[in-house]
């Protein structure tokens, strides 16, 4: 069987060795990884305002929430070395965590199935999941996540991006176990330090909903959710004595200000935006992570864990700044889809173009900043060409569950009196 | 930049226009009388009445003219024209009007936008400290506007006064103080303090600074700059401002200063001083050109100004020219003043003699003169002795995404440490890190940041204010110290890019202001003083210098600006590739239909397996 503990050691071994090469410098200033929300150099400034005695929200630098600036203010405390074992153990504690969260994940998709196998067709067994095919499955996560280059790079540049996965992930195992009051005190803090993890709630609500009871969870889940909120928030509003802070922190996530590029899609498009239009595209692109929600919620009421793993995924692919970490993180959640493999379409194309963008960004970059030899439209490129990878990506895991529900309802063969049928949606 | 030349028809009531049609009106008075009408008379009578109201009501003014010319050890020629008005009113208490001397647009300016003290400068390149010592009148390269408002207004009300203000210099002087705007505005705390008359109220809240560092000076600047002399360019010193001849030369500074000062000794009263100077450095071994016979460094007014001096201006009531002979008495340099001059006098102050040569226009009998230097010896070039404190500014690093910002301060005093001040103006889309702000000394000695307070540091916001960083320094003796700082490059939307993105951005320049506690290369006038007439032999405690860094050009990143609807385009489709599919798999039913009864179909959004 393969043993967890030795990515764990790899994935530490990696990280270590790197902060002692220096790697931070190089790759705490790659836009892919650092934006300014996660940015430590912008953490660094904050807490140096802070120090003294001048409100960091009173700049446009420090983009991190009132609670994050205590958390990172001790941080700074420690010694250098003790700074990076600390980023090592949370990336360490985040792949413990969704493994752990993952073996849950996959006994509710096996239960499930077991409970359906009634309903199925007689064909059915041939492709449901066995107990020990799927006990590698979080082991592969731990392994997807430590090893994952994404989120080792990113865990080097020290971005605060390590901090969120913690939480998302410590979120993912509260749904998992199915408590409500402990997935939404964590996605309290996920969505206070980034917004966007608030799509969350659907499914806790659905996970934690008893049976035939999902208003009344809906209910309870988004009134507890609002509690801890209103309290994470309160407290910031006392630690800083001003509400300023909403202003630089949500502020900042929804509006856009700064343009700086990264691996999203509202860089260049804001950049090149016409003035009276920025308003109207400002609301049509962060509406657009959020239509997807109910109608997704809906479709796949019965599988959480796709649906939070399909959240994320458009989490990082729609976010306002997001970074290679978000990316990680998500990737890292992948063998739990390692029955739908067969179902993939576009698994060559996906992985082709997440290698190639990931050698060509830092190239083209380079050109665009340094040499002058290329302009943004290149670096651009790149960014688009990686956004599309990951939503084929993630339209291939959709459509192969989808695939994958016929399959089990109505069996293996495609076939019409005989004939050779395909599926088609209408 | 564009420059809203709307100027010329404000300047055209200037009051010696005003008064060039009253006296024209009296010399219709001395007309024969007895051939007029009977009540035509008693309007004539009642006007005569009238205008000598006038004359008692108007509260006196006085007006003085003078031009310091001090030839440079680089071979440079430094011209100071200062054009000094004095006028016994209080703006503060009683209204402007019954303009004489004074110009009435500066004062309509004043009244409207509630000014106490403007300061603005109008430079074409580097005024350099380093090999020339210091200039009378401290001014950056490009435009600097610095003002203090009255002490009552509220801190929206200044911002609205100061945008006013801003925008009618811009009229005045055909300039683009127009581009000054909140978003490159700061509140100064120490560098400018008010240099009048200290009437109390005001603090730095009561203060704005700006400068466009990209500003270029030239005629259309000067013509109406020249209009507000009392005399314009018609006869006294202002003659001898011919624009061709300025801007052929390799500094010149427009500057008008505006300041409360004490009426008399006793300082019971205040009054409005304004003054209009024009600083220039004409280089005549250059427009002489090379000859076989050595460097010639002869200068005249012919040759640096263009044309002889005709005539004082009437209205002035101190017409002097100085010559700084100090050169020639001390160096090897010899050279001649034709003709000679009225009186030839020493300086003493603070440590340093300057010999002077005066020319008191009002004492002159033959018109027209043209002051000429000639040299009996070719120039040899000698040692400069360095000022006590000049400074230089770059930006390192390299690359479009950040850089630093790194000023060495030299204090080449040997006996003791210098306390300065130090101010940065950075505009907002460099996004500097106060935590990287380091100081380097080149003998290792701190340099006096020990306690926060003397680190003043306001944080930019985007798109609404510069960073505005102001320090108190501690210079060792005799060393070089290096202040660095990092900032990274912000990308802007296409629309906020100048026409020449690529050219880069201006910042101004860093400002540093030191009370020197020697007189060594220093030239100006002490502050309670008006003109120079009154400054000689005026000793101080400390003689105060502000000496301005270069600007700098940043090259940012810029997008490409001819694609903006590819880029809209392109980006949508890849929000309609998330879109399609999972519209059609939360909306849409699975059905499993022969295969020959499909189209062949490419859409991956209406097709599944």
């Amino acid at each position: 069987m393969y043993s967890p503990w030795k990515s764990n050691i790899l994935g530490v071994v990696i990280r270590a060795w790197m902060f002692n090469s220096g790697f931070y410098e190089s790759l705490s200033d790659r836009v892919e990884i650092s934006t300014p929300l996660n940015s430590w150099k912008r953490v660094v400034e904050g807490v140096y305002l802070q120090q003294r005695s001048q409100s960091p929200y009173e700049g446009d630098v420090f983009h991190e929430t009132p609670t994050g600036l205590l958390f990172y203010t001790y941080l700074l405390k420690l010694n250098c070395n003790v700074l990076h074992a600390v980023f090592i153990l949370c990336d360490v504690i985040t792949a413990i965590v969704l493994t752990e969260a993952t073996r849950l994940f996959i006994q509710d998709i096996v239960k499930d199935q077991q409970n359906k196998l009634k309903t199925c067709h007689k064909d059915a067994k041939k492709i449901t999941l066995k107990k020990e095919e799927v006990a590698n499955v979080p082991q592969y996560v731990t392994a997807a996540y430590l090893l994952n280059p994404y989120i080792v790079c990113s865990c080097v540049a020290m971005t605060t991006t390590v901090f969120a996965n913690l939480i998302l992930s410590l979120t993912l195992l509260a749904m998992a176990k199915r408590s409500r009051l402990l997935s939404t005190f964590c996605l309290a803090f996920a969505a206070h330090q980034s917004f966007y993890p608030i799509m969350l709630l659907v499914p806790i609500a659905i996970a934690t909903a008893k049976e035939k009871q999902l208003l009344k969870s809906v209910f309870l889940t988004t009134t507890t959710y609002a509690f801890f909120t209103s309290l994470l928030i309160w407290f910031a509003y006392l630690s800083t004595g001003s509400w300023r802070f909403i202003e630089s922190t949500y502020g900042c996530i929804l509006k856009v200000p700064d343009l700086t590029p990264n691996i999203g899609l509202f860089w260049y498009f804001f950049t090149e935006m016409f003035d009276h239009f920025y308003l109207f595209f400002t609301y049509v692109f962060q509406l657009n992570p959020f239509i997807y929600v109910i109608p997704l919620a809906i479709r796949f009421d019965d599988n959480v864990p796709l649906l939070s793993f399909t959240l994320c995924a458009i989490m990082a692919i729609f976010k306002s700044y997001p970074s290679i970490g978000d990316v990680g993180f998500y990737l890292a959640l992948l063998p739990l889809w390692n029955h739908l493999v067969p179902f993939f379409r576009h698994s060559f194309i996906v992985g082709c173009i997440f290698l190639v963008t990931s050698v060509l960004s830092p190239i083209l970059w380079y050109l665009w900043i340094y040499t002058g030899s290329a302009n943004a439209n290149f670096f651009f490129a790149t960014t688009l060409a990686f956004a599309t990878a990951q939503i084929f990506l993630l339209t291939d895991v959709l459509f192969a569950q989808a695939k994958y529900d016929y399959h089990l309802k109505h069996g293996v063969d495609l076939k019409i009196n005989g004939k050779e049928g395909m599926l088609v949606l209408e | 930049m564009l420059n809203p030349c709307f100027a010329i028809e404000i300047v055209e009531m200037s009051p010696c226009h005003l008064s060039v049609s009253c006296a024209r009106l009296r010399a219709v008075s001395i007309l024969p009388v007895q051939k007029m009408k009977p009540h035509f008379k008693t309007f004539l009578l009642l006007f005569v009445v009238l205008s000598c109201v006038e004359t008692v009501l108007a509260t006196s003014e006085s007006f003085s003219e003078e031009l310091l010319i001090k030839p440079l050890p680089t071979g440079h020629v430094y011209s100071f024209f200062q054009f000094t008005t004095k006028w016994d009113v209080d703006p503060e208490e009683t209204k402007l009007r019954h303009y004489n001397l004074f110009p009435r647009s500066v004062g309509e300016i004043i009244q409207k936008h509630s000014l106490r003290e403007l300061h603005l400068s109008l430079t074409q390149s580097l005024w350099r400290t380093q090999k020339w010592g210091y200039p009378v009148r401290f001014a950056g390269p490009g435009a600097e506007v610095f003002a203090t408002f009255y002490p009552h207004l509220n801190n929206d009300e200044i911002d609205s006064a100061w945008i006013g203000l801003v925008n009618s210099l811009s009229g005045l002087f055909c300039s683009s103080f127009n581009f000054v705007t909140l978003t490159n505005t700061i509140q100064p705390l120490w560098t400018f303090s008010p240099e009048g008359l200290n009437l109390g109220g005001t603090n730095a809240s009561h203060q704005r600074y700006a400068n466009l560092p990209r500003e270029i000076v030239c005629t259309e600047n000067l013509t109406p700059w020249k209009k507000l002399l009392p005399c314009e360019s018609h006869s006294g010193l202002g003659e001898l401002l011919n624009a061709k001849n300025m801007y052929d030369s390799n500094y010149h500074s427009l500057a008008l200063d505006l300041r409360p000062i004490c009426r008399d000794k006793k300082c019971q009263e205040t009054s409005l001083e304004l003054k209009l100077s024009l600083s220039l450095v004409s280089e005549p071994t250059v427009l002489h050109g090379n000859t076989y016979h050595g460097i010639n460094a002869d200068w005249s007014f012919k040759s640096i100004y263009g044309a002889h001096l005709f005539s004082s201006c009437p209205r002035a009531q101190v017409s002097k020219v100085y010559i700084d002979i100090t050169s020639n008495l001390t160096s090897s340099t010899h050279w001649k003043l034709r003709p000679d001059p009225t009186a030839i006098f020493i300086n003493q102050r603070g440590g340093s003699a300057t010999h002077l040569a005066l020319y008191d226009l009002n004492a002159v009998s033959s018109w027209p003169i043209n002051v000429q230097a000639s040299y009996t010896k070719k120039l040899t070039y000698g040692n400069v002795p360095p000022p006590l404190i000049h400074a230089t500014r770059f930006v390192g690093g390299h690359g479009q995404a950040k850089g630093k910002l790194v000023t060495r301060i030299h204090n080449n005093y040997f006996s003791s440490d210098i306390d300065i001040v130090f101010l940065e103006l950075v505009p907002w889309y460099c996004r500097v890190f106060l935590h990287t702000l380091t100081f380097r000394n080149s003998k290792n000695k701190p340099v006096g940041i020990d306690i926060p307070q003397k680190l003043y540091f306001r944080p930019g916001l985007d798109r609404q204010r510069p960073h505005h960083l102001e320090l108190r320094l501690t210079l060792p003796a005799d060393s070089v110290t290096e202040i660095e700082w990092e900032f990274q490059k912000g990308f802007l939307k296409w629309t906020e890019y100048p026409p020449d993105a690529h050219r880069g951005f201006d910042l101004g320049p860093a400002v540093i202001s030191a009370l020197l506690p020697v007189a060594r290369n220093w030239t100006g006038t002490p502050r309670h003083v008006s003109t120079f007439d009154q400054s000689w032999n005026v000793s101080q405690s400390g003689y105060f210098v502000r000496i301005h860094t270069e600007t700098l050009v940043v090259a940012m990143a810029t997008p490409d600006f001819s694609m903006p609807y590819n880029v809209i385009c392109l980006a949508c489709t890849v929000v309609a590739l998330a879109f399609g599919p999972l519209y059609n798999l939360t909306t849409k039913r699975q059905r499993l239909v022969l295969q020959n009864t499909i189209f062949i179909q490419f859409d991956e959004t209406s097709y599944c397996g």
